[in-house]
């Protein structure tokens, strides 16, 4: 297993993988230990910042492209305390990707997975009112099926594995609707991944009196559709999901619940295959901001 | 309430009724009170005033409404008019709104379709008093008088501008209020009440930052040549019109899982300036009780009695 060191510098001679750290050739388009895009590294070398990950991750269908890509739209128009600056043109492609479909009245193409066509973000982060904290954050956009086989066989996607480790905070999506009508089914995936991270962390040795240390931030999304969660996010977790609930009080030191929306109404389409179709008409983003300004606060 | 005005109210309870002519004056005075000036100067409605009453109900009826000379009608519109019609220069407040409330408004029933009667009863505030939404014990939050009301469907606000005489305007009507016609054919119509260009000073979108409503009274640059004020911004606006979108929107068949009415001009939290412009529609299901939802009236200008003699008003 590579060995993982949160906030190593990168070398100025030669490319390290800015994720797993292996001297790579500076050639080529994707780490050939962990499959990091080598623009994501050569980003890092050129800032000469430590690289601090902080990962998206939930099931597929949980809307993390969307709610990443309106993410760092917000950021980067700076309306509230916290601002986010896009390193490099690649990490504009899923603020793009995202944005240009909302504007339509459309979400973005789901995620393939296929890890070398995921999009990636290098973003530098800041608070205003914590003036002397900036964090470059990384982080890919994954495809949910990837995350799920990854839980199921660890190791199948080497890339989420190295990204989940160095990730110094994580925001889980789900989705909240599929998680009030779907009984356990959405919980069992919770509780998978939420056991995945535990041994994770527990194999690097980076338990602390027997937790994980890392903020984990649970956002449910789609809460436009959903009332139930706006209203009390940890209550709702603890009616829906007790298996979630029950496995952060036990393993995971510093959790909070967080409820998003980005649509202030929607319609249904069917499209040319008879699918059903979520049309978003039109964006009133509640509560994207928040987990990652928490996740800020709480990270060393 | 001081010991003054308890002592006054005291010694009304104990008064000899009043005389006919002094009851008459009382309700003129409640209605101007209430902004129900339209009752007086409405075709439509039934009742004679004299001269002097109707020219007081016209000042009102001048400093609240604007005229919109020319406006697009729709064909399939059954509210939809040809000429001019008179619009609320401001989104109806929480202040006004209350009158509507006091006065037992949601226990009128004629002022409500009888299919939602059941639905009347639910339509209340957060201690379960008959009301907006978000307002307490029939009252609106402390210091949100002059704000837009919000946490009304769109059926509330049928029923109050029933109430004060006006009626909701079209989709059409309110697009010809906001677009604010340009060019030397008067057809050209702008983005925006300013122009083409979107201005954060103008208008309170989600890049104005101010992550809820203003009193209605903000942001005059944004208002149009004739003084109607927060089209774009503030809280999206209910009109008489049903939604729809275009049968095939991006290749898709779209349908409403329940029936929606237009809404209009974007609001506080809405993110892209192309959703808060003069022609953009979106729609909302027409029970929704939102926070960022609100209204204006307008009255056909056909509708409306000529002015009285000059003399009246003096």
């Amino acid at each position: 297993m590579v060995s993982i060191k949160r906030g190593a510098k990168p070398s100025k001679d030669e490319l390290a993988c800015a994720c797993c750290q292996m001297d790579i050739p500076d050639r080529g388009s994707l780490c050939s230990y962990c499959g990091t895009p080598l623009e994501v590294s050569r980003g890092v070398r050129d800032r000469g910042t430590p690289a601090r990950f902080l990962s998206v991750v939930g099931a597929s269908g949980a809307g993390k492209t969307v709610y990443l890509g309106m993410l760092l739209d917000m950021l980067s128009k700076g309306g509230g305390p916290m601002r986010g600056l896009p390193n490099g043109p690649f990490s504009l492609g899923l603020q793009q990707q995202a944005i240009s479909a909302l504007v339509t009245r459309k979400f973005p193409e789901k995620t393939a997975s296929e890890s070398d066509s995921w999009n990636w973000v290098h973003c530098q982060v800041s608070n205003k009112n914590l003036r002397n904290r900036i964090l470059d954050m990384i982080t890919p956009d994954v495809a949910g099926e990837a995350i799920a086989l990854e839980v199921e066989h660890p190791d199948t996607y080497p890339v989420i594995r190295t990204v989940l480790a160095r990730s110094e905070a994580i925001l889980i999506l789900f989705d909240s609707l599929r998680c009030r009508d779907s009984g356990r089914t959405e919980d069992m995936f919770a509780m998978k991944i939420m056991s995945y991270l535990y041994q994770l962390h527990e194999r690097l040795g980076q338990l602390k009196k027997g937790k994980v240390t890392t903020p984990i931030a649970i956002v449910y999304t789609k809460s436009d559709i959903c009332p139930e969660v706006r209203e009390n996010p940890q209550q709702f977790a603890e009616s829906n999901m007790p298996g979630l609930a029950q496995n952060c009080e036990a393993r995971f030191a510093t959790f909070q619940y967080f409820a998003t929306a980005l649509v202030g109404s929607h319609a249904f389409g069917t499209d040319g295959y008879g699918r059903r179709v979520q049309v978003p008409l039109h964006v009133e983003p509640r509560g994207v901001v928040e987990p990652l300004e928490w996740a800020f606060a709480k990270v060393k | 309430m001081g010991m003054t005005s308890l002592f006054k109210k005291a010694v009304k309870t104990v008064d000899a009724p009043r005389s006919a002519e002094a009851e008459e004056s009382s309700i003129i005075s409640d209605t101007l009170i209430a902004h129900r000036y339209c009752l007086m100067l409405n075709r439509k409605l039934q009742g004679q005033h004299d001269e002097r009453t109707e020219a007081a109900a016209w000042k009102r009826f001048e400093s609240a409404m604007s005229l919109i000379p020319s406006v697009l009608s729709d064909a399939d519109d059954e509210n939809a008019v040809d000429g001019g019609i008179y619009m609320d220069r401001f989104t109806v407040t929480n202040g006004e709104f209350a009158h509507f409330v006091s006065a037992g408004g949601y226990g009128k029933m004629e002022l409500w379709p009888q299919a939602i009667w059941p639905n009347v009863l639910q339509f209340v505030d957060q201690t379960g008093y008959p009301g907006p939404r978000f307002w307490n014990n029939g009252r609106p939050p402390k210091g949100k008088d002059a704000h837009p009301v919000v946490g009304v469907s769109w059926y509330e606000a049928r029923a109050y501008a029933l109430w004060v005489g006006k009626r909701l305007p079209t989709g059409r009507e309110w697009e010809s209020a906001s677009a604010w016609c340009c060019g030397s054919d008067g057809r050209k119509s702008n983005r925006y009440p300013w122009g083409n260009s979107y201005d954060p000073k103008k208008a309170n979108t989600w890049s104005s930052g101010h992550g809820s409503t203003v009193p209605v009274e903000q942001y005059r640059d944004g208002a149009t040549p004739n003084g109607i004020h927060h089209l774009i911004g503030n809280v999206w606006e209910w009109v008489s019109t049903r939604f729809q979108l275009t049968a095939d929107h991006e290749g898709y068949h779209v349908t409403f899982e329940e029936d929606m009415a237009e809404i209009r001009g974007g609001a506080f939290n809405t993110y892209f300036e192309e959703q808060a412009t003069c022609q953009f529609r979106s729609g909302q299901p027409f029970l929704y009780r939102g926070d960022n939802v609100g209204f204006r009236c307008c009255l056909p200008a056909r509708d409306v009695k000529d002015p009285p003699q000059p003399t009246a008003f003096v």
